[in-house]
């Protein structure tokens, strides 16, 4: 047999003002609505049924929601709906972000990217082994808290309603850089619009996983200019495409004029519920060496992995400092 | 004489156009007319008992026009005549989660799906079995209690030969260790499909996804309860199989059944996670072996104890549980082999013949542990397994009657190739060189049913336009068999591979060939099309002397060479297919270019002439040849276990990377030496080796199913890890060619052998290079650094 989607009603409004006035409606008449962009995350869980929505709204006739540019004060502003093989060839994005475009460069596969989007690839949904899973198997086992049933597979203490109540790991390849380069996303409602930075976006849980509210989008991510900051990102995976981060690690390093670091900061995803974010300040004098043993040390601490990929929870903990040593590596450090 | 026209030149696959092109038909692009669209309901259950199973609400539903469930059926069936196990749909009790259940056949795919919802099915589940180690010891109820055992024992095989407690006595390097295998599935890339066709005469034609068409009629008519004649089974294109397209399924019933119900076409096609629950992959083993190493007298010892885990039914594995052991008896010599062997049932699903059946685990054990002992002993892991391979026309243990060798020289010229002497044991930390070799049948001696037909029948014609077909039931799987067949009728009749199509896997046009396994084709069909081929030459030959006006040649039919090594035991019917070596046709004649030449007046004349005069008479020209293998072997009970009409024999020499930080394995070059005798087509053998490696690769470091209370847990491509193209290594093929007589053009297999060994070379080559021994495999990145951090540590 195969997969099959359920039924839904489709809309592809066509540019900005008819995308808010469509979110204006459907949030008055309180449809369960869901939004695609490149579909690349959502598709399979249509498919596999983990998500039944009334509505299909399409963002790709939004043309305001792609490209790229670079503002007066220096900001690069990215639309949601920018492509991440765009985002790869972005000349711009390269000069200005090189680690932005090396992390998109790392998501899932050339034609994969070629569809994903910006923004899509912060909203991927957290994944876990016994929830991206077909109808059948869901079925053999009892459902999940992530499938409105009342077990964690993974958990077996854990309590509905009590954060993190869903350990489901958080897999975006581009939220650890951006973290690092304090991005803010801005997100679009019928009216109006609010800056979130995205250090505050995510929370500690894979069910309820960010701040979106319902009936919001995200419309561009900035990123403010950065002097002296440079942002390495390396993933675990099993092959050299299409697998998530077993775990990713970006690493930045902000120097002073003369070169000297600064500040060693540190983002993780793959790990946890959410992606996880730490600067250090490396003081005056201050052994480089100590803050990154601090670095890394804390970082091992936020990775309260469980056992739900196909590398061990122990073996990704330990990565964790060998990827940081490798980042500061071959940022020269 | 050598010069061939055709053989031996790299030839893409005759069929290759169309599939490039989109216009190959795999069985779901077949358009019947207006079909049924099936879906399977399936278990959501390891082990229960079925107490109801209620279609009414389904049956009900506007749309649905078949249902089919356990009750219809009432026979068992199974690839192997010795475990006809399984059935079609679950009875009164299922086995493993995803087991076939119900069934509905409706007016669109969509009214199908929601008809499964609406089949009630009332489980009382009982206990699962899921460890096979628990599997052995006693239990309530058995999965099969017409096994008459108190455990889920399905097969246990024990032999000796020779004395292995005296062999280790005596060795000065005895090495043991237990080993661990995952289980692996093929991946192929076309899903199951079945389409079944049913006319006004209620005959069915089944278009199936399948490797062996004959198997599958027959087990039709069987489970069916309907005569053999009323089947007509055809294999389109097929997308891949590596052996889990080798059995009937009960999918390939459900959809025949559904045809039979409701007397209309039926369409029925596999997700992915059906692929992989349908499975019938690698066994999931663990297995325990002891070698003994004499540098002066090589391997004077193996005592190999080995568990598989079989999953819930029969499949091949009575054939798995036998090649675990008895395929130790090669590639080297080795006079002291003993081994126990055992399948058990789990509630898992079922486990079966995967590429290099049988022969892929226990060969990783038993070259890893030979490297241990040949670096103990201090020789070179190559020189050292050079010593001890098999020499020509020797026989083994077992009494495999081992006739072409050529491996010998191969690794000689490999280990020149890689710069083994240069780079072994000399190479910087986290830099390796391994070796491994193997060795696999080429073709089954004895049939799966017993008797006394040929393995393979090929018939050819000749129409009046010299057009060649040839017509064989042989299922070209992508290995490229159609390809092998027309080349040998090409060669032998001198035309062009153009002027030869071929008419395949057709059990109604089409004589039987037994399948695409066990590496049978190209050896077995490939000889048939030799041998009519070379009856029609006769033909052609003949007339061409009336048109010259020369006398016919007088043919003496070649007497096959009488000793054992060239005839096997007890042959009445091989000598009458045998019709002399390769390829001296003794006519006289020349058949090149478009003409038929008398070489003794240099005169000729046209093919085509020769062609219409031989038609004169009959207005039909038609010969048929046939393959059968030499009887072999001894007289016990298992005796026939891995007896081939002839092996191939295989190394590797790989070169890996492994970072010592993460334990990541690079596998940078792979050299290999694949004696196949011939290669009749060099293209195809590179792609076979090439996917070997894939293949070896992918279970080497990545692949594993994952379970979770029985059920699979990575049923797809994402989480169940292949390797990309970004993982294959540096090829370097080294010809490796041995004086084989009896393959056609003195040809062997090459789709198997190669994959077993390339396993353990990667696992010799990780030793190399930062000197741990894994036993676990995959020999995933965690398992290499932990190896490797408790090396350092100790
Ligand atoms: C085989 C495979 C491999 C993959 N590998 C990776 C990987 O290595 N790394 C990785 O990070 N991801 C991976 N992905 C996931 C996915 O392809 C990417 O994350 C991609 O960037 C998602 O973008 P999209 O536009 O296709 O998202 P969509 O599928 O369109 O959307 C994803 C989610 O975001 C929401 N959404 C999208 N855009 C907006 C918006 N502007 N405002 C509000 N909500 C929005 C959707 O409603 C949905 O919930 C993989 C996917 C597949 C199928």
């Amino acid at each position: 047999m195969n997969t099959q989607l359920s039924g839904f009603e489709f809309e592809r409004p066509a540019g900005l003002p008819a995308l808010r006035a469509l979110l204006t409606r459907l949030g008055r008449e309180q449809r369960r609505f869901a939004v695609a962009a490149g579909g690349t995350d959502l598709m399979p869980q249509l498919k596999q049924r983990l998500v039944a929505p009334e509505v299909l709204v399409s963002l790709n006739g939004v043309g305001e929601l792609a490209g790229i540019a670079v503002q007066d004060d220096g900001t690069l502003r990215i639309g949601a709906l920018t492509r991440l093989a765009d985002l790869v060839d972005s000349t711009l994005v390269r000069q200005h972000q090189p680690a932005l475009a090396a992390a998109a460069g790392r998501v899932a596969s050339p034609q994969i990217r070629n569809r994903a989007t910006l923004g899509g690839n912060l909203l991927v949904n957290n994944r876990c082994i016994y929830v991206n899973q077909s109808p059948l198997n869901r079925t053999v086992h009892a459902p999940c808290f992530k499938v409105d049933g009342d077990v964690c597979h993974i958990v077996k203490s854990a309590v509905r309603g009590q954060l993190p109540q869903c350990q489901a790991r958080f897999v975006s390849d581009t939220a650890p850089v951006l973290l690092l380069l304090e991005a803010r996303l801005v997100l679009l409602r019928g009216r109006g619009e609010r800056r979130v930075p995205l250090r505050r976006f995510y929370r500690n849980d894979g069910m309820e996983r960010n701040v979106l509210r319902p009936g919001e989008v995200i419309g561009w991510i900035e990123i403010p200019p950065a002097t002296g900051l440079q942002v390495d990102y390396d993933k675990l995976a099993v092959r050299n495409a299409l697998d998530f981060p077993s775990l990713g690690v970006a690493v930045g390093v902000r120097r002073d004029a003369a070169g000297q670091p600064l500040e060693l900061s540190v983002a993780l995803t793959g790990l946890g519920t959410h992606p996880g974010c730490w600067r250090h300040a490396i003081a005056d004098g201050a052994s480089l060496s100590k803050v990154v043993a601090k670095a890394c040390a804390r970082a091992g601490k936020f990775a309260t992995t469980y056992q739900q990929d196909f590398f061990p929870r122990d073996y990704r903990k330990k990565m964790i400092g060998v990827f940081i040593h490798r980042s500061l590596r071959r940022l020269g450090v | 004489m050598s010069g061939y026209n055709i053989v031996g030149k790299p030839t893409p696959q005759i069929d290759s156009r169309d599939k490039v092109m989109g216009r190959a038909r795999f069985t779901d692009d077949i358009p019947l007319h207006n079909p049924l669209h099936a879906a399977i309901l399936r278990s959501p259950f390891a082990s229960a008992r079925i107490l109801k199973v209620d279609t009414s609400r389904a049956a009900a539903l506007p749309g649905v026009r078949g249902i089919v469930t356990g009750a219809d059926f009432r026979r068992t069936f199974g690839v192997l005549v010795i475990s006809k196990d399984e059935p079609a749909m679950a009875g009164n009790r299922v086995r493993y989660i995803g087991e076939p259940v119900a069934a509905v056949a409706a007016e669109t795919a969509e009214i199908a799906a929601a008809a499964l919802a609406l089949i009630e099915v009332s489980y009382e589940p009982t206990e699962a079995c899921l460890d096979p180690r628990v599997a052995l010891k006693p239990v309530a109820e058995p999965l099969h209690p017409g096994l008459g055992r108190d455990n889920n024992l399905h097969k246990r095989v024990e032999q000796c030969y020779g004395d292995p407690d005296a062999g280790f006595a005596a060795s000065p390097v005895v090495v043991e260790k237990r080993f661990s295998f995952a289980s692996v599935t093929h991946a192929f890339t076309e899903p199951h499909a079945t389409q079944v066709a049913i006319d006004g005469r209620g005959n069915l034609t089944v278009y199936s996804a399948t490797q062996v068409p004959h198997y599958l009629h027959m087990a039709m008519a069987e489970v069916l309860e309907i005569p053999e004649h009323r089947i007509r089974v055809i294999k389109p294109h097929l997308g891949g199989g590596f052996g889990g397209k080798s059995d009937p399924f009960p999918h390939e019933m459900i959809a025949a059944r559904l045809a039979l119900q409701t007397n209309r076409n039926i369409r029925l096609r596999f997700s992915r996670e059906e692929v992989f629950i349908s499975h019938h992959g690698r066994h999931p083993t663990t297995l325990t072996m002891k070698l003994g190493y004499d540098p002066q007298q090589g391997i004077t010892g193996i005592d190999a104890d080995i568990l598989i885990d079989g999953g819930a039914y029969g499949s091949f594995g009575v054939v798995t549980t036998y090649y675990n052991g008895v395929l130790l008896q090669g590639p080297y010599r080795i006079e002291n082999l003993r081994f126990r062997s055992r399948r058990v049932y789990t509630n898992k699903p079922m486990c079966g013949a995967m590429r290099g059946h049988g022969g892929v685990n226990p060969r990783f054990a038993a070259e890893v542990l030979l490297d241990m002992a040949l670096v103990q002993a201090g020789v070179d892991p190559c020189q050292g397994r050079i010593d001890m391979i098999h020499r020509p026309n020797t026989l083994t243990a077992s009494e495999f009657r081992i006739t072409s060798v050529g491996l010998k020289a191969g690794l000689e010229e490999a280990m020149r190739r890689s710069g083994w002497n240069e780079k072994y044991g000399k190479l910087p930390y986290g830099k390796g060189i391994g070796v491994a070799c193997g060795f696999y049948i080429s073709g089954s001696a004895a049939h799966i049913h017993r008797n006394d037909r040929p393995s393979s029948t090929v018939r050819l014609t000749i129409e009046f336009d010299g057009m060649v077909t040839v017509y064989s039931g042989a299922a070209d799987i992508g290995q490229g068999i159609d390809t092998i067949l027309a080349m040998m009728a090409a060669e032998v009749l001198g035309v062009g591979l153009d002027q030869v199509k071929v008419v395949v896997a057709d059990t109604q046009l089409t004589p039987v060939d037994l399948g695409s396994y066990s590496s049978r084709v190209t050896f077995m069909a490939g000889n048939a099309s030799r041998n009519a081929a070379i009856r029609m030459r006769r033909l052609l030959v003949a007339a061409a002397c009336q048109l010259l006006e020369l006398p016919p040649p007088a043919w003496e039919k070649p007497e096959p060479p009488a000793d054992y090594f060239r005839q096997g035991r007890r042959s009445p019917d091989y000598s009458s297919d045998y019709l002399g070596p390769n390829p001296d046709y003794n006519d006289g004649f020349r058949l090149a270019n478009g003409q038929v030449t008398h070489l003794g007046s240099g005169r000729s004349v046209p093919y085509l002439d020769a062609v219409r005069r031989a038609l004169d008479g009959p207005g039909i020209l038609q010969t048929h040849g046939t393959y059968r293998s030499p009887k072999l072997g001894g007289n016990y009970k298992g005796a026939a276990a891995g007896l081939s009409p002839t092996y191939s024999f295989t190394a590797f020499i790989v070169e890996v990377t492994v970072d010592p930080e993460t334990g990541f394995v690079k596998v940078d070059k792979a050299t290999c030496a694949h004696d196949c005798g011939t290669m009749l087509n060099p293209l195809a053998v590179r792609g076979q080796i090439e996917g070997c490696i894939h293949m070896g690769l992918g279970q080497a470091l990545m692949e594993e199913i994952v379970h979770y209370d029985g059920a699979v847990q990575n049923a797809g491509f994402l989480e169940y890890k292949i390797p990309s193209a970004f993982e294959q290594p540096e090829v370097d093929l080294v010809p490796t060619p041995s004086d084989e007589t009896e393959g056609p053009f003195g040809a062997k297999e090459a789709g198997e052998g190669p994959l077993a060994p390339i396993i353990p070379a990667i696992a010799n080559a990780i030793h190399d290079a930062v000197g741990i021994r894994l036993t676990e495999v995959p020999m995933r990145p965690d398992r290499v650094l932990a190896a490797i951090r408790k090396a350092g540590a100790a």
